[in-house]
């Protein structure tokens, strides 16, 4: 134990952001990891903007020599409040002339009061006849309109066609580039709609286990002994259990909504974050700095919190990134095994109807959902890697 | 050493008990509790059947008893140790003794959990200790390659594939290698699922021409079954071990040891091969078991996809059909695997590498 | 720890799970050997004891009476009452050959072969070719016609009893005197003659003791069978009234009274009596019967192994073609699909989207025959409207908006890209072939103004032009449509709906459930309309789900819907033995249900067959296929291995 280290505690906690900054750039360098960030770049821009891009509903509608606009007319809450964040908040966000902390702060301000605001005032039509405007310009009522680039929302289930023939799914075409599922409803338009679940899914389900991996791994390295011994087997039993089987149980007996699956992904998540941020404290706890700050009359948790969990926020960072990946694994996967959302659009949903019934293949419902979960999966694991690496400069770096 | 692996066996009880509250609350805390499995078993059930499963129950769990009691009754039908009718097990003629674990009935296929549960195992079992190996056999060839290379396109591009592979989802890989790979549109190489073809009962064991007529045989016709569902369930574990293999090469390539095997002026493969490798196997062996659970998990998906009648399936179906015993059994039995091949990784790693401390 | 993991040890590990693995796989293979060599011990056990019997009947000098076994020649005489006369038609056909296999597939696993434990429709489908019953349907007529029995008498004194209990009425005795009362005469006996030198496919003499048996076996409480339990309650009793006569006496009149005395297959007592109660229950493969054909081993079948009927050699009759019958378990669609391609498989039932795929494929055209028909037996879809909620009427209640609700959907276009065109309108709960169905009902054709203009009568507009309808009570006109979740099918026809729907300005929300949770709605009658199946019967009852009495909870009128002239319209067809007038009492039920609308009957789904071509003399007859043990292969391309 050398005294010269008690001088200076906090020496080995490096600060908190030019570290961070510096593995993120580090990271970033790796192409890898950039084209995994443009890929999440894509999916969000998708999310945010989903009715701009799909939509059967004409943005601008001439009849009868009036205007209107039907799509605005049916634009969802959710749709006012992403689309507003995606016009006004995102260039917020990017405007260098405010500091971050101030940015963050406006756009947050903004969204918390517009959510009620958008809740209680937005209310659009209940029944969507989506044949409409089709009908309409088939029967040549209709002097002008605009649409948006994919002329189908989700659930436009094409009922203008009389008998439709072929028979549903139809493949990939002019007017639906990536074809058709087995209800008529355009895939194109499903996949960029199913964007938001996927993000949603990935962002809300880490944040839980992480949430909760910070917790009881930091209880378990704080108290040690009994608590610690207690976490451990939570821990275990919750790895010993393959996460599906302990996804389908729960998932088997409690009602189904994004939500709850979310939660539930979540919920069984947390074990590996846990484990890590025990073995993070536990390690630093013994460490010379650690106890000489203790020693020196500063109280451990203020030690442990203050000092030692910044250094684990990176390698988090990691855990979150690869935990991201494979929550949109297991949304899709539960919607494949037939457990997951009923009624919205997902991507492992449409792959599930891509086997049709009796050893039919519809390879388009196959290829182009499975790319998109795949990629984004991808995009996740390039950065969490190139996250790790950055982090672990012995591994990559060549002349380490 | 003893110690610690009597330590290990003696922790698996209270974490037994863990898992098993654990499905039992998720379970009974669900809308509707123990009870909805009289509605849902058979969907439409008359008043008659309905007292007989009720009957079944109450004495299986004690229907309105508090949960806690209800949990404790039925861990002790599952247990082997525990109360018993005296006259059962042993020693017989003590109330609490060791007994025959009783998993129950399934309402689905009124049978005995215990024997659908044993009917489905082996096919399981079969894909996981083919998979392994496989995976073992790339990773660690890849690791080594990718260790002495490091740094250059091999290296990267081996990582890069890796990652690749591992972000394919399942699903995905299994429907487009069963809708490009066994479907007549395209090409109708491997069959559509199952483990045997139909008529494999009357196929010879091993491949042979009868009366000029190739027949695969049995084994061969069970391998080409496989094809299909191995490879789903191998390619996504490349990554991880091959990335471990390819850091323990790289930790012993610059180790003591190893320099001084070159200063002696041996060749570098030789340093590789005869010095390095032995050491940097280690980790990788001792991680054997504890991927088990995962892929437990991962041949759930493959066995739903290629239709294996494995416990995977098992369980979905129960899940779906809502057989409440094959769900609570099932989960504690795959729980049970998974608890004991971790201690038989912490043991092997124990023994592997002295310096771990048995606290 | 001095001697560390090398790679040599990594090597010989290797090696030793090489040799486990090769030792493994011998066990497997010594392990198939013995299977087969047991198989093999079994057939020759079985032989040698039959050559015993014959020898033990040469020997007492009697010969085996079996009356039905005439030549073929003398077939065309007596075809009136031959149960025969249709399989031995087939015999003489050109290219009639006896032998072969028979090989079919279930799309799921069997649990139990045992009867009246078993629950699925596969065990069901098995124990028809190993249990008979004293009359069968004809395939061709539907008529019934004597099996186990030589021939029947039909007591009926309904009209006798109706008149003594209103005599009694009017004397002031309560309906439990009259009931208890003795001199009161049961209303229907039914009288079964047995047909002599029938016997077990282990040879023991089928008699009237073993319809007795039969009958108090699933009378007995211990036994696991409520379902049919439950249907025997109207017997009061079974009795042998001469050697060979079999009396069934029927307390109250029942229309199906002939069909539940005549269709239940009569088992063994010699066989069965011998089992407990509990090991009953819980046997699986416990099956023997007097049948065509039968399990090798009538104890040992177990869950997991293949399902193979053999011919039974003692059978008292003329049995079929093939000298197998084999079900195997494939659970994928798929798989099913290239097992049947492939000719592993006989028979393969196509999903509408296979169907249709499928002919048009030249090959499978060449290979097989294609059946679409529509089954007798086939059940409808439909969509129930809940009219009482909580205690509360429902929009539903209202007649003129139930009749919009039908209006409002075009059910041929539903068939058209639900089922790709496989089915067909439904106008009520009868299946178009029966002789319930009233032909003069016409399906309510697709008339949305006829529709508003009923919504509007009823109160339904759309008042503060948000585009949905809103009910006099100023209610938005939403709804929860039910379906059970799983089902591709079921999803299209309710995002059908919602979209036909929202065009009238009705909101129609999808709500998909699990089978359990579904179940307990109903039973609670905690939803607003559902879609779901009936099966149908030749006859069907309809009692069930449409009489007044049957809204009670858990009831399967979970709609509540209630019409006094419809009960006494099923009530009365109930009591009426005579076709004719009950015929006439059910299509008048039809009528009603088509003008009252508490269902939207949607369609009759086709059956749509491939069997391969090997097969000759598949029949398209009233039952739908003709029996298969008529069918036969040709010599030269039967089937002789699994």
């Amino acid at each position: 134990m050398s005294i010269a280290k008690t001088d200076n505690p906090t020496a080995s906690a490096r600060p908190i952001k030019p570290w961070l900054a510096e593995v993120w750039r580090h990271a970033m360098a790796r192409p890898t990891a950039r084209i995994g960030l443009v890929w999440i770049c894509v999916i969000a821009f998708c999310a945010i903007f989903a009715p701009l891009l799909a939509s059967s509903h004409p943005l601008l509608l001439k009849m009868d020599g009036r205007w209107s606009s039907p799509w605005l007319r049916h634009l969802t809450p959710a749709d006012v409040i992403l689309l507003t964040f995606g016009f006004v908040g995102l260039p917020i966000l990017f405007c260098r002339r405010w500091r971050l902390s101030q940015r963050l702060g406006y756009v947050l301000m903004a969204v918390v009061l517009l959510i009620p605001l958008c809740l209680l005032t937005i209310r659009p039509p209940q029944v969507v006849v989506y044949e409409r405007y089709r009908e309409l310009q088939a029967a040549s009522k209709v002097q002008y309109i605009l649409q948006v680039p994919v002329h189908h929302s989700p659930s436009d289930r094409l009922r203008d066609q009389p008998s439709p023939e072929p028979p549903f799914p139809w493949e990939p075409s002019a007017h639906h580039p990536l074809g058709t599922d087995i209800n008529g409803q355009d895939i194109l338009a499903t996949m960029i709609h199913a964007c938001r679940i996927a993000m949603s899914v990935g962002f809300i389900a880490t944040g839980i286990s992480v949430l909760l991996g910070i917790l009881v791994g930091g209880l378990m390295g704080y108290f040690v002994g009994w608590t610690d011994m207690l976490g451990m087997r939570l821990v275990e039993i919750f790895s010993a259990i393959p996460t599906i089987y302990l996804l389908l149980t729960f998932v088997a007996y409690y009602e189904r909504n994004i939500y709850m699956i979310m939660a539930i992904i979540g919920l069984t998540g947390w074990v590996g974050d846990a484990r890590f941020v025990r073995a993070e404290f536990l390690k630093l706890r013994n460490q010379d700095f650690v106890q000489a700050a203790i020693a020196a009359g500063l109280p451990l948790h203020r030690v442990l919190f203050r000092h030692i969990l910044p250094n684990a926020l990176a390698p988090l960072m990691v855990s979150a990134s690869f935990g991201v990946a494979s929550a949109i694994l297991i949304e899709s996967t539960l919607s494949f095994l037939g457990l997951g959302l009923v009624d919205e659009a997902s991507w492992g949903r449409l792959l599930d109807m891509a086997r049709g019934e009796g050893g039919g293949f519809h390879w388009w419902i196959a290829t182009f959902p499975g790319l998109a979960i795949f990629l984004t999966v991808l995009a996740y694991n390039f950065i969490g890697e190139a996250l790790r690496d950055a982090m672990d400069p012995r591994l990559y770096g060549g002349r380490g | 050493m003893l110690t610690y692996i009597t330590r290990r066996l003696l922790l698996l009880i209270p974490t037994l008990i863990g898992v098993t509250m654990v499905v039992f609350f998720v379970m009974a805390l669900s809308p509707g509790s123990v009870t909805t499995m009289m509605k849902s078993a058979e969907g439409n059930m008359r008043p008659e059947e309905r007292h007989r499963v009720e009957e079944y129950l109450r004495k299986r769990y004690g229907l309105g008893d508090p949960l806690i009691v209800q949990y404790g009754r039925w861990a002790n039908h599952i247990s082997p140790i525990g109360m018993k009718e005296p006259g059962l097990g042993f020693p017989a003629s003590w109330r609490v003794g060791f007994k025959a674990p009783d998993l129950g009935e399934s309402f689905i296929r009124k049978r005995p959990v215990l024997d659908v549960i044993l009917d489905a195992m082996p096919v399981t079992l079969l894909l996981n200790l083919l998979t392994i190996p496989i995976i073992y056999i790339v990773a660690i060839t890849s690791g080594i390659y990718a260790a002495k290379h490091r740094g250059k396109l091999l290296d990267v591009g081996t990582g890069t594939v890796f990652i690749g592979l591992y972000s394919m989802p399942t699903i995905w890989i299994g429907v487009m290698l069963l809708g490009f790979f066994a479907s007549r549109d395209y090409f109708q190489w491997f069959p559509t699922g199952g483990l045997h073809e139909i008529t494999s009962g009357s196929m010879p064991f091993l491949p042979g021409t009868h009366e000029g007529v190739f027949n695969r045989g049995w084994l061969l016709d069970t391998c080409w079954h496989l094809v299909l569902p191995i490879v789903c369930m191998t390619y996504g574990g490349f990554a991880f071990l091959s990335k471990l293999m390819r850091a323990s090469v790289l930790e012993n390539l610059y180790a003591d040891f190893a320099r001084t095997a070159r200063a002696k002026g041996l060749s570098e493969n030789l340093v590789l091969f005869r010095h390095v490798l032995s050491n940097s196997v280690l980790p990788l062996i001792t991680v054997a078991a504890s991927i088990l659970p995962g892929l437990l998990g991962g041949s759930l998906i493959i066995e739903s996809i290629f239709s294996l009648d494995g416990m995977g399936r098992l369980m979905l179906d129960a899940i779906k059909m809502k057989d409440q015993e094959l769900v609570l059994s099932e989960t504690c039995v795959v729980g049970l695997i998974g608890l004991l091949s971790m201690i038989v990784s912490d043991v092997c790693y124990a023994i592997a590498d002295p310096r771990v401390s048995y606290e | 720890m001095e001697n560390r993991f090398s790679f040599k040890d990594l090597i010989v590990l290797t090696l030793l799970a090489v040799l486990i693995v090769s030792v493994w796989l011998a066990v497997k293979a010594w392990d198939r050997q013995w299977e087969q060599l047991q198989a093999i011990r079994a057939r020759v056990d079985d032989q040698g004891r039959d050559l015993r019997d014959i020898q033990k009947t040469l020997a007492s000098g009697i010969a085996v009476g079996n009356p039905n076994s005439g030549t073929p020649t003398t077939a065309q005489a007596d075809q009136g009452d031959d149960p025969f006369a249709r399989l031995r038609a087939a015999r003489r056909m050109t290219g009639f050959a006896s032998g072969g296999l028979l090989v079919d597939a279930f799309g799921n696993s069997v649990g139990k072969l045992t009867p009246l434990v078993s629950s699925d429709a596969y065990a069901a489908t098995v124990q028809d070719y190993v249990l008979e019953s004293l009359a069968n349907r004809d395939p061709a007529t539907l008529e019934w016609v004597p099996w186990l029995s030589t021939g029947w008498k039909i007591v009926d004194r309904v009209a006798e009893q109706d008149a003594l209990i209103q005599k009694l009425k009017a004397a002031g005795k309560t309906d439990d005197e009259i009931a208890k009362d003795a001199s009161v005469p049961p209303a229907i006996q039914i009288k079964f003659t047995m047909r002599p030198g029938v016997r077990f496919s282990d040879g023991t003499p089928l008699t009237a003791d073993d319809v007795i048996f039969t009958y108090q076996w699933i009378m007995n409480p211990k036994i696991n069978a409520p379902r049919e339990r439950s249907s025997f309650e109207r017997i009061t009793s079974v009795q042998k009234t001469a050697d060979n006569e079999v009396t069934f006496t029927f307390r109250e009149p029942y229309f199906a009274a002939f069909e539940q005395a005549a269709s239940f297959g009569i088992m063994p007592a010699h066989f069965y009596g011998k089992v407990k109660p509990e090991d009953f229950n819980e046997s699986v493969g416990l099956l023997m019967g007097s049948g065509p054909y039968r399990l090798d081993d009538p104890t040992s079948w177990k869950p997991g192994t293949l399902i193979k009927l053999v011919q039974n050699d003692r059978y008292w009759g003329l049995g079929g073609a093939f000298d197998g019958m084999v079900w195997r378990e494939i659970s994928n669609d798929g798989a099913r699909l290239a097992a049947f391609r492939n000719g592993d498989i006989d028979l393969f039932p196509a999903s509408p989207e296979q169907y249709a795929k499928m002919i048009k494929e030249p090959t499978i055209l060449d290979r097989t025959w294609q059946f679409e028909y529509q089954n007798p037996v086939g059940g409808y879809r439909y969509v129930a409207w809940n009219e009482s909620k909580e205690g509360k009427a429902t929009f539903f209640a209202d007649l003129r908006v139930r009749r919009a609700m039908t209006l409002l959907l075009d059910r041929q276009r539903l068939i058209d890209q639900v089922m790709l065109g496989y089915a067909v309108p439904a106008t009520g709960p009868f299946n178009p072939l029966s002789k319930q169905c009233d032909p003069s009902v016409k399906p309510w054709p697709y008339d949305v103004a006829a529709a508003a203009k009923l919504l509007k009568e009823a109160g339904f507009e759309d008042r503060d032009g948000d585009g949905v309808l809103e009910s006099p009570g100023g209610e938005k006109f939403q709804f929860k449509l039910t379906y059970p979740s799983g089902s591709a099918n079921y999803e299209s026809m309710a995002l059908f709906m919602k979209d036909a729907y929202a065009k009238a300005g009705i909101i129609l929300k999808p709500d998909p459930l699990d089978w359990s949770v579904l179940v307990e709605r109903l039973n609670k009658k905690n939803f607003e309309a559902i879609s779901l199946g009936w099966t149908a019967g030749i006859e069907s009852d309809i009692y069930q789900m449409f009489d007044s009495s049957q809204s009670i909870t858990e009831g399967d009128n979970f709609m509540s819907y209630k019409s006094a002239a419809l009960d006494g319209a099923i009530r009365e067809a109930r009591r009426t033995v005579d076709d004719d007038k009950r015929m006439a009492l059910w299509r008048e039920a039809h009528r009603i249900l088509h003008e009252d609308q508490p269902y939207t009957f949607l369609l009759f789904a086709k059956s749509l067959i491939f069997v391969d071509k090997r097969i000759q003399n598949i029949q398209r007859v009233k039952l739908g296929l003709n029996p298969r043990i008529e069918w036969f292969v040709p010599k030269a391309s039967q089937r002789t291995a699994n």
